[in-house]
């Protein structure tokens, strides 16, 4: 039986110290998250991003093995042109559902300057995001900061972790306590989170299964990101 | 093909592609139906319905129909009595191969207006980030000035052209009268043109292979320039990354001979003269991966045609040190243009 007198803590109590230092932090963790473009023309907002501290790797549209994209965090596909390789018909809405099949964790924006309603509507259902093609340079910012920021803050990388572990079937009361040291170590800004986290992990008697979720989802995805979100 | 005579044969049929929602509309002097039986709010009914007979929100009858080759259509504002609907179908059977046409006709128009839109919306894109990074940066070396100046002024120029096949694909613009023109000029702006993007997007190199031809005027219309943009765009479309494109025009006593040299993918016997027809690829064209919809070699041989020229592509198939098919083979599209008598040096 445990008998526990402080509330534990939730990642609600991260919200808003995380909300107030996003827009300080912003053009750190563009430079963090590896964007992949996957179009098989120049990708003309490349240069004025890249000036906004994006780092974006075009590798054209004949893109034949989907596991190139596995470095990446965000891939950006154009509907149209792509992946002809692969499928001549669905073309950048199929590399999209194989990506989201392959790697359901990576986020993927769908773009386009005009496509077949199969092709938008298919590249839709399985992309997170959409614009087109000729969207102003705010709009892509704007999205693209939505995307980076969901795989560096550390609310929705936890948010992401539990609803897996819940998902595979980890009591609700063993995140909580997962949840505790998280958070915790978060406020104390301790740059050893990941380890800590890893030690409670042990000590809860975890399946192998969910301590791999823990670990890849993540103790992996906040390396180095404490220090960088908690430093004043 | 008698389009005219499809459609009176079977003028009652107004009828809406779905899920597109593209109306096939006719002047039904038998059944006239309001347009209130297209709105956005109908589609969206039709788009939803089942198979079969239904009544539509106005309170008429609708036959939502999937027809033997894949496409749904949904024939609004009919009969209400059975006699009616048994008609309506009987003349539907029996009238299958025309709406087959029709609806093809359809589906490969959105084809081409959304290739256009898709390539313009391209340029569209490269036009406004390199604006956009002239107006943010006041630091630019004079040489990435005039990079991102030329991006923006060869941005519109390809629009241009984009614009005029989209107009001339659509017959949106009577044919204008021909005019004296030098082709030499066509080939080489197009050529600037198309230069730059040539080379981001593939990394495609052109070469220009200049004649002795260069100052020789032809009879011309005002969207001569297709000819060359087309030309090009095919030679870059399926020349493989990091190839070169040639270009040349050259001319002799009584014709200019203009063209491109690339790298093509192998275009069969049976194909020679199929790729000049109006949404037919080439089987290796389709499974180079390029995307296309077959109409870039149909409106190029239109174009040659009005202005009495000739096309013409030789290939010559190279293979491998293993003794296999390479992927690529040499190609020439060669355009010959008759001079006019009164044009033609003594």
């Amino acid at each position: 039986m445990i008998i526990r007198f402080k509330p534990y803590k939730s990642i609600n109590d991260l919200e808003s110290i995380i909300k107030q230092k996003r827009s300080d932090r912003m053009l750190d963790l563009r430079e963090r998250v590896k964007i992949m473009v996957i179009d098989d023309k120049d990708f003309s907002p490349q240069e004025n991003l890249g000036r906004n501290h994006y780092r974006l790797t075009p590798i054209g549209g004949d893109i034949q093995d989907i596991n190139v994209t596995e470095p990446y965090q965000v891939i950006l596909v154009d509907l149209e042109g792509v992946g002809g390789k692969l499928n001549p018909e669905m073309q950048g809405a199929h590399v999209i559902r194989e990506i989201k099949l392959s790697f359901p964790d990576k986020t993927v924006v769908a773009y386009t300057g005009g496509s077949s309603n199969t092709l938008i509507q298919t590249g839709v259902l399985f992309a997170d995001h959409f614009l087109q093609k000729d969207s102003p340079i705010d709009d892509w910012i704007e999205l693209l900061d939505e995307c980076i920021l969901s795989y560096t803050n550390p609310i929705d990388i936890w948010k992401r972790t539990r609803s897996r572990l819940l998902f595979n079937g980890l009591d609700p009361f063993r995140i909580t306590l997962l949840e505790d040291v998280y958070v915790d170590n978060w406020l104390k800004a301790n740059q050893n989170t990941g380890a800590v986290l890893s030690d409670k992990v042990k000590s809860l008697e975890i399946s192998p299964v969910m301590s791999k979720v823990i670990q890849t989802l993540c103790i992996e995805s906040i390396k180095g990101l404490v220090k960088l979100w908690m430093e004043n | 093909m008698n389009y005219q005579a499809i459609f009176e044969s079977i003028s009652s049929f107004d009828f809406i592609l779905l899920p597109d929602g593209i109306v096939k509309k006719t002047q039904s002097p038998l059944f006239p139906i309001s347009d209130d039986f297209f709105s956005l709010r109908q589609i969206s009914f039709y788009k939803t319905a089942q198979d079969g007979w239904i009544t539509c929100p106005r309170g008429a009858e609708c036959l939502i129909w999937n027809s033997p080759w894949g496409t749904k259509l949904a024939f609004p504002g009919l009969f209400k009595n059975k006699i009616g609907k048994k008609f309506f179908e009987s003349i539907l059977k029996s009238n299958i191969n025309a709406i087959n046409i029709i609806t093809n006709e359809s589906n490969e128009a959105n084809t081409r207006a959304r290739q256009h839109l898709h390539e313009i919306r391209g340029l569209n894109s490269v036009i406004y980030h390199a604006a956009y990074a002239l107006a943010q940066n006041q630091d630019f070396s004079y040489r990435d000035r005039n990079e991102k100046v030329g991006n923006i002024l060869h941005g519109s120029e390809l629009s241009k052209l984009r614009l005029d096949l989209a107009d001339f694909t659509y017959k949106n613009t009577p044919l204008p009268t021909k005019k004296p023109y030098i082709p030499y000029q066509a080939f080489e702006s197009v050529y600037r043109i198309m230069q730059s993007f040539s080379y981001k997007d593939k990394n495609v190199r052109l070469n220009w292979r200049a004649g002795n031809s260069n100052t020789t005027q032809i009879m011309a219309i005002n969207g001569f320039k297709l000819i060359p943009f087309l030309l090009l765009d095919n030679a870059i479309k399926y020349s493989p990354e990091g190839a070169s494109v040639e270009i040349f025009v050259q001319e002799s006593s009584k014709n200019i001979t203009c063209g491109a040299k690339s790298l093509g993918p192998l275009i069969e016997d049976d194909e020679k003269t199929k790729i000049f027809e109006l949404g037919y690829r080439g089987t290796h064209a389709q499974k180079s991966g390029q995307g296309g919809s077959g109409i870039g070699l149909y409106y190029l041989k239109q174009l040659v045609e009005l202005h009495d020229g000739l096309i013409e592509f030789e290939q010559a198939t190279s293979k491998t040190p293993a003794g296999t098919l390479n992927s690529h083979h040499p190609t020439t599209f060669r355009v010959t243009l008759p001079i006019p008598t009164q044009f033609q040096r003594a």
